[in-house]
């Protein structure tokens, strides 16, 4: 008996589920259904009042409450000026900033902005929609802004209209006119009329679930962002043509804006770190060969990240196609540039190297490589942090020389004039030229009294890898394992606590650096130090991620805290 | 290759002073030099390719060039610290313009005006009627002071003055003038420098209209537009 009641009431709910969903809908899409559909930009931003709440309990904000230099900041005359103004216009406007952030900007606000035509920027049309917590709050700031405005002469005459049944405002300055919409919690407000009126067509238009623009911002992942950008390429691709007419650059951006389907920036603030996130839609693979094969390529991890040593503190590292990106330069170069170019880099880098530089050198080049800084150890006599530059170079099967060995060659040849060149000029403070042998690789490096202590620039191959270092250890200690495929790969890598780490083993050393600068003195680099500290303590890392998937290319930028942002 | 003839000799060659042959025997007979003399040979034969540095008329132009792309470099990153303290000294102030007007406690504790030449006149007695625009732009005036106090207290407390290049020892590289390879860097650069410029004026239409849009928010608010037009002292 019980089943069947059950399954009545399922059925009940599933059928009502939907309207409720859309009785439930979301301020930010409530604003989205008046913006038309060939609006070129949207500025957004939601949640203000929510995300704001829990920002200041959060213990975050506890930590920046004790900070010194925000205590410095908040002690300074401009601070007190910044008080009292705004309570200046708190009182102009009979609204608190709390209750302005709480009840009428602290859901959604929006700003649809639609370009002129090419040349006639004049022409843009711009139109700010608000949706408010609280209708009465809201039309008492409309009324009062009015009231003063009229009071102090500022508005001239208050005109109502109608279109389409919609009663709208318009209000007469001095020298211009602009109007607005007051319909419950919504505000629409716009200096060119005929956007108003596009917008209330819009909003007739729009289907009840979800309008274009709401579409347009959850493919972007910008539907819970705190604050955003997005473009619709539609509006700008006019322009986009007349400015392909200047260079094969230009044409070739003409050609791959075909191809977006949209482009969006968005802020996040999540519970213990902030992500900003740039993500460009496109018609699902690219048309385009070279960009497909040089996207191919940069869409899996570079192997140099599977091996970072734990004292690292910044890292940069991806994957290229080089014969992709040999073909992408020549397209945005033109034909009378790429050949000076080459020609150039044949006379002299492929002369020393022996080899045709474009079809036995850079399309063998990667794809793997990666730049990293590693801290010193704590018990170095150095502040100097090591440096590693890894190249992967794949010489094709039989070729003699191998391109391993010419390269390695080149770079001793170089050496070598830096050398002669060095010791010519300073007699007193020479380098020298070293090889070394370790583990079968040889590495040669450059010593000698002229070098900052701990720096001994070298060079090696190892396991199929051009290395740049700033010290022999480096080549030592480098290894490489197999990357694991993951859908996010990952591009930069700047760990704070490692810095902070860094900063603090070597903090005599680092102080005394600064000193001997002659920029610092004893007790000034001291405070320098401090605040450095006292503003890395806050953060963990920042790493930048690509992520591709068909038809969606999004670039992170992550900022890891060491608190909770949000309580 | 640690033998001092060998690049006694080399040098000497390079420099016009030695024939070729005189290398070429040490080279035979040194075992020390015998494994880097491809390498040398290589050397040699890179440099042969090189045009002769023979001054053109042109010179006085070019030198003329450089040392303006020299300034314009500097300039260009001046412009670009300035613009990442702005950045931080914006994104500072906005945070503490939203944040630290709910701090706790501020509204037990009332507000005096501050002394100086930051307010010129007394906030007291008020008019009857407020201004809106004059209070506005005010405020904006107040958060522009507040956003250059943050921006000056940046720079002492973020740069890190021994990594600044100018400042660095002659010892990393000998003068850059010294090795044949930096000319050739920067003709090899200048085509790809010019190609980046192009993609910026490519997208321009775009990042113009992002801009456009903020200063069209700016100006069409009723409230805002004094502050457009109101600079601060």
């Amino acid at each position: 008996m019980l089943a069947p009641r059950l399954g009545c009431l399922l059925v009940v709910v599933l059928a009502l589920w939907p309207q409720t969903a859309f009785a439930q809908s979301r301020p930010l899409d409530e604003l989205l259904r008046f913006v038309p559909e060939d609006t070129g930009l949207c500025l957004l931003a939601q949640d203000l009042r929510t995300y704001t709440l829990e920002v200041m309990e959060s213990p975050l904000a506890d930590r920046l409450r004790k900070s010194s230099l925000l205590a410095d900041l908040v002690s300074t005359p401009e601070w007190k000026l910044w008080l009292v103004s705004v309570k200046q216009v708190e009182k102009a406007l009979e609204l608190s900033w709390r209750e302005m952030l709480d009840d009428v900007l602290g859901q959604a606000v929006v700003f649809a902005f639609r370009p002129g035509p090419p040349g006639k920027p004049e022409l843009e049309q711009g139109l700010l929609l608000i949706r408010a917590r609280k209708a009465d709050t809201l039309a008492r700031l409309v009324d009062r802004i009015n009231e003063v405005q009229k009071a102090s002469g500022e508005l001239r005459e208050l005109q109502t209209r109608q279109y389409r049944g919609q009663q709208y405002h318009c209000r007469v300055e001095d020298k211009q006119t602009n109007f607005y919409l007051l319909r419950g919690q919504v505000l629409l407000f716009t200096a060119q009329e005929a956007f108003l009126r596009a917008a209330i067509d819009r909003e007739k238009q729009s289907p009840p679930d979800e309008s274009v623009w709401s579409v347009r911002l959850r493919d972007l992942g910008l539907e819970r962002a705190v604050a955003g950008l997005a473009i619709n390429p539609r509006a700008y691709d006019e322009a986009m043509l007349l400015s392909g007419e200047n260079g094969s650059t230009n044409r070739l951006l003409t050609t791959l804006w075909k191809d977006v389907q949209g482009f969006g920036l968005g802020l996040h603030l999540e519970q213990q770190s902030i992500r900003l996130t740039c993500r460009v839609l496109s018609r699902g693979k690219s048309s385009h060969p070279a960009l497909s094969r040089f996207l191919a390529a940069a869409d899996k991890p570079s192997t140099l990240w599977n091996a970072l040593p734990e004292n690292t503190l910044l890292a940069v590292g991806g994957r290229f196609d080089g014969q992709a990106t040999l073909d992408l330069l020549r397209e945005c170069l033109g034909k009378q540039a790429q050949d000076a170019l080459f020609a150039d880099l044949q006379r002299s880098v492929g002369a020393m190297l022996g080899k045709d530089l474009l079809k036995e050198v850079l399309p063998n080049l990667g794809p793997d490589w990666g730049l990293i800084l590693v801290a010193p150890r704590a018990t170095s006599k150095t502040w100097m942090p090591h440096m590693r530059f890894a190249l992967r170079l794949t010489s094709p099967p039989g070729e003699d020389p191998p391109l391993e060995d010419t390269i390695l060659q080149a770079i001793h040849g170089l050496a070598q004039m830096a050398v002669l060149a060095y010791n010519k000029k300073y007699p007193d403070r020479t380098l020298r030229l070293r090889m070394t042998r370790s583990n079968g690789c040889r590495i040669g490096s450059l010593t000698g009294e002229a070098l900052l202590p701990g720096l001994e620039p070298a060079w090696a191959i190892k396991d199929g890898y051009l290395l740049l270092v700033t010290h022999p250890d480096e080549i030592t200690a480098f290894t490489i394992s197999r990357s694991q495929p993951s859908s996010e790969v990952p591009l930069l890598r700047v760990s704070f606590r490692n810095l902070l780490s860094y900063i603090k083993e070597h903090h005599q050393k680092l102080r005394e650096a600064l000193s001997a600068n002659q920029r610092t003195e004893g007790s000034g680099s001291t405070s320098v130090l401090a605040t450095l500290q006292e503003v890395l303590e806050l953060f963990d890392k920042v790493e930048l991620q690509h992520q591709s998937k068909p038809g969606a290319v999004t670039f992170t930028l992550r900022v890891d805290l060491t608190r909770r942002l949000r309580k | 290759m640690n033998c001092t003839v060998c690049e006694e000799l080399l040098q000497g060659h390079l420099d016009g002073d030695i024939p070729l042959e005189h290398l070429e025997h040490h080279l035979q007979n040194c075992s020390l030099c015998e494994s880097a003399r491809p390498a040398i040979l290589r050397l040699l034969a890179g440099v042969a390719l090189l045009q002769p540095p023979s001054p053109s008329a042109t010179l006085p132009q070019r030198i003329k060039l450089a040392v303006t792309r020299e300034a314009l470099v500097r300039k260009q990153r001046r412009r670009w610290q300035v613009s990442l303290r702005a950045t931080l000294a914006i994104a500072a102030a906005l945070v503490i313009l939203v944040v630290g007007w709910l701090w706790p406690g501020k509204d037990s504790q009332p507000v005096e005006p501050p002394s100086g030449d930051l307010v010129q006149q007394e906030p007291s007695p008020q008019p009857a009627i407020v201004p809106l625009r004059a209070s506005v732009a005010e405020a904006g005036n107040a958060a522009v002071s507040l956003t250059a106090r943050t921006a000056s207290v940046l720079p002492s407390s973020f740069s890190w003055p021994w990594l600044d290049s100018a400042d660095l020892p002659e010892l990393l590289m000998p003068e850059q003038d010294s090795l044949p390879v930096s000319p050739m860097l920067e003709s090899t650069l200048q085509p790809l420098q010019d190609a980046g410029a192009s993609v910026q004026a490519g997208l321009a239409p775009v990042t113009d209209s992002a801009r456009r849009a903020f200063s069209l928010l700016l100006r069409d608010l009723p409230v805002s537009r004094s502050l457009a037009a109101h600079k601060p002292g």
